[in-house]
């Protein structure tokens, strides 16, 4: 071993002309993307999200209209409001310690981890812009959204649309910056996992029962402060204005500054990790494939499946491995080898789906619980208050069903592992959706526990149609992960035009609503498991929910169906088309 | 390869570190050497220097698990200037692990590490070592000219363009520079990463698996480039399947399961079974 050692200290690069070099790159790289821009895709992007942010931004507000303005007293909202909406704030700290973490929010090429945070700069002005980027794109993109909102608010409640556009809007940004500073501050601080959740937890836990309190005139004095409040309180400005709110908007920029400050300490295990995950969600969401979104945010939270099932205690026994004879088993052959009258058993699928079901992490379980409780208030709350909560339930289902497929998910994403099995694959898909079925009888049981507890005149309703509704829900579900096993490829359409010349044909209209449908077309499905509510709501009379129960299950059927035959019912719908044109010709 | 030689890829500090005698410590001083007098005289310098001269890597007690699964046993290793290391193991055996600790692109469980006797991951020892890691990563919208423009710049090489083109040529990547390198092959894609990790100034190299994917005359450039670096006072750790390329260095290091399981002379070493994790004893 040689003794030698380094006589010289270690020459570090003239950081100013680093940060010259760096700032070169990143010019010369975005005059690239810009030059590659296609503007005239920019322009449509624009233009349909522009239409259908408008259209429904008016169906909002017809829906709200005179649906909660007369109730609502500005004192009464005044003294009850901040410690609500101040839930917001908390919500968005307690998300992003918990973000934080788990590496969040803060993504940057994998490319520049490598060449750039590797590099002799200092890290911070390296980070300064994705931080400032990230705090920015939150900030905006919550107070935009808080703007519309408060525009919204302003026809239903005292002031002018101005203020209360302004004020929801400094509240939305305030959100959105809480959630990003707080993920980067603890993640910078190596905050461990389970200390954010309890922090957490407790925030949320505070403001909700301060929140409860006031709510039912119960909390008096000191016990009324919570961390959200003068948040809060921010966004009631429209009403009227109290200057110590503005305590809010200091904590906000002290937050983001502490961020830009600490963004250097950003740990560059969890950035390589979020740069390959992240671009991979950039690209899913731009092909809108909602599903593949779902999972990348699973593995950007390293929400990884337990080793040991839930409930199994001990490793299974396994026999010993067979002696090896000139390379070849000696032992198993025999046994292994497929008998004439073998048949796909049930049981096979069974018992593997309900070990994937049982390595779902705590985490997800308790999502999914989540969920469920979302589901309950959001279906008693569209029956006792608004429709509008039926947007609550609907969200609730879809999730919760999408949670719920893992062993479907696990199948169709490894179409080589179904295709080597000599099995149709229908019959795969459709008995992996028993498990999923058996869980989702958990989940809607939980949903109506919720939902009586919010509401108790609903009662023996909730239990008799949650069963059927989340079954019904996660048909949204079923179906977008089933279009995405592969197919037998054909260059022709049903009509018999070739692929290429169908898309390149297409209007950039209808290719952009056909984008939209194709994206829309789970949820609308899943909404068809909103029925019952909605029949309770309006028609409110049990034979009539009962109608819609049995219209759900043969829904249903119908849709477990097609899962099982989708392959020979497209062949022979394909081989009908052909016909016709021989025939025609 | 005289060409080659003469404006090979070396810091101004091991090229004074070296032999007086060596062809290359005539060579061009670069941006690096002259900028951050600051560096020199800083605190963490004047009491390294008051110390003794650190080595050029060394661990205490440096240990990595995800979970509770262990990928690198705690490890004390002293590695001196200028010693040139293979690092062998199976799949998993914790290669990789060290190497990525090393660089700072992983954080340690316990212990601590230091590069050239500043912390990993510090601005210094970021300047003194250069990784050529396993998956080269590349950005989609540069050519290879401009990723050893940026590289060499962002280490304060100014005059990198006479050794950005001896190095490519010698990998036989001319025709390709003005190329994406997203764009290659495996094999392409290891060499313009062979010429980025060489084309700025360093200390130590960390190369891990750097023959996958090369073909002969990619596989004798590299060993000719680490050679070079090698006679300049670098202190080099290849970590490779290529039992090969062991003979070549000066000592071999050995990890099974995330415990070092040899460290010594290579020709004492029984390659094979050392490979399969079977542990040996040094003489």
């Amino acid at each position: 071993m040689s003794s030698d050692a380094f006589a010289e200290p270690v020459v570090v690069p003239d950081q100013r002309t680093s940060k010259a070099t760096l700032n070169d790159l990143r010019n010369t790289r975005q005059r690239r993307r810009l030059g590659d821009t296609d503007w005239y895709d920019i322009a449509y992007r624009v233009y349909l999200f522009g239409l259908i942010g408008l259209a429904l931004v008016v169906w909002v507000s017809d829906a709200v209209d005179g649906a909660i303005g007369d109730g609502i007293d500005s004192a009464d909202l005044l003294t009850r409001g901040p410690s609500i909406i101040g839930l917001l704030v908390v919500a968005a700290f307690a998300l992003g310690v918990r973000s934080g973490a788990d590496g969040g929010p803060v993504s940057i090429e994998v490319a520049d981890i490598r060449h750039v945070l590797l590099a002799p700069i200092s890290r911070r002005s390296v980070m300064l812009r994705p931080v400032a980027q990230r705090l920015r794109a939150a900030a905006f993109a919550l107070g935009l959204g808080g703007a519309v909102l408060g525009q919204l608010i302003a026809t239903e409640v005292e002031g002018s649309r101005t203020a209360w556009a302004a004020a929801c809007g400094a509240f939305g940004a305030i959100v959105g910056v809480t959630f990003v500073a707080t993920a980067v501050i603890a993640h910078t601080l190596r905050v461990p996992r389970w200390l954010a959740t309890i922090l957490a937890a407790l925030a949320l836990a505070w403001q909700g029962a301060v929140a409860w309190g006031i709510w039912n005139d119960e909390t008096t004095g000191l016990a009324r402060i919570a961390p959200g409040n003068l948040a809060g309180r921010l966004a009631l400005w429209g009403i009227s204005q109290r200057p110590i709110d503005v305590i809010a908007i200091v904590i906000a920029v002290a937050m983001t500054a502490a961020a830009l400050f600490l963004g250097g300490q950003l740990r560059l295990e969890a950035l390589a990790r979020r740069g390959e995950l992240v671009s991979q969600l950039r690209f899913a969401a731009t092909v809108q494939d909602l599903r593949t979104v779902v999972q990348l945010r699973r593995q950007l939270r390293s929400e990884m499946l337990r080793t040991r099932p839930w409930g199994q205690r001990h490793t299974p026994t396994r026999p010993a491995p067979a002696v090896m004879m000139n390379g070849r088993a000696t032992s198993t052959a025999a046994s292994t080898s497929a008998s004439s009258d073998w048949s796909p058993s049930a049981s096979v699928i069974w018992r593997r789906d309900s070990r994937s079901l049982r390595r779902l992490p705590a985490a997800r379980l308790f999502r999914i619980a989540l969920l469920a409780a979302i589901g309950g208030v959001g279906a008693a709350l569209t029956i006792s208050a608004s429709p509008l909560f039926g947007l609550l339930l609907l969200g609730a289902l879809f999730f919760a069903g999408l949670e719920s497929l893992e062993p479907l998910s696990q199948e169709i994403d490894r179409p080589d592992l179904s295709d080597g099995i000599p099995i149709e694959r229908g019959w795969i898909y459709a008995h992996h959706l028993v498990a999923s079925a058996i869980l989702l009888v958990f989940v809607g049981l939980l949903g109506a526990a919720v939902a009586v507890l919010v509401d108790p005149d609903i009662g023996a309703i909730a239990f008799a149609v949650a069963i059927p509704m989340v079954w019904a829900g996660a048909m949204g579900p079923v179906v977008v992960t089933v279009l995405d096993a592969p197919t037998a490829p054909s260059p022709t359409t049903l009509l018999g035009t070739p692929r290429d010349a169908e898309t390149s044909l297409v209007p950039p209209e209808f290719a952009g609503f056909s984008t939209a449908l194709r994206t829309l077309l789970p949820v609308l499905i899943s909404a068809i498991g909103t029925v019952p509510v909605f029949v309770a709501r309006f028609a409110d009379d049990a034979a009539s929910v009962g109608r819609s129960l049995i219209a759900l299950v043969l829904f249903t059927t119908i849709v477990v169906l097609w899962v099982r035959r989708r392959d020979p019912w497209g062949i022979k719908l394909r081989n009908f088309f052909e016909e016709g044109r021989a025939a025609s010709a | 390869m005289s060409n080659s030689r003469s404006n090979r890829p070396q810091s101004e500090r091991t090229r004074a570190r070296t032999s007086a005698g060596s062809p290359s410590s005539a060579g061009k001083k670069s941006g690096a050497a002259a900028a951050s007098p600051a560096a020199k005289s800083g605190p963490t310098a004047r009491a390294k220097a008051s110390a003794g001269p650190p080595p050029a890597i060394e661990t205490v007690e440096l240990a990595k698990r995800y979970g509770d699964a262990p990928a690198l046993w705690p490890l004390d290793l002293r590695i001196g200037a200028g010693e040139r290391i293979s690092l062998i193991g199976h799949n998993g055996s914790g290669k990789t692990t060290l190497m990525r600790m090393l660089v700072g692109m992983l954080e340690p469980s316990e212990g601590t590490a230091t590069i050239a006797g500043h912390p990993i991951g510090s601005i210094e020892a970021r300047a003194a070592v250069s990784y050529l890691a396993d998956q080269p990563v590349f950005y989609d919208d540069l050519t290879v000219w401009e990723h050893l423009e940026y590289i060499a710049r962002l280490h304060g090489t100014d005059d990198w363009e006479q050794q950005a083109v001896d190095l490519v040529d010698m990998v036989g990547l001319m025709d390709r520079v003005d190329d994406l390198p997203t764009t290659f092959s495996r094999g392409l894609k290891q060499k313009a990463a062979l010429t980025m990790a060489f084309v700025r100034p360093f200390d130590v190299m960390l190369i891990d698996e750097p023959f996958v994917g090369l073909d002969r005359l990619g596989k004798e450039a590299l060993l000719e480039l680490l050679t070079l670096a090698h006679g300049d006072g670098a202190t080099l750790v290849v970590a490779t399947h290529e039992l090969s390329s062991v003979k070549e260095s000066s000592r071999l290091i050995a990890l099974s399961s995330g415990e070092v399981t040899y460290d010594g002379d290579p020709a004492d070493a029984d390659l094979a079974a050392l490979t399969e994790g079977v542990r040996q004893d040094r003489d």
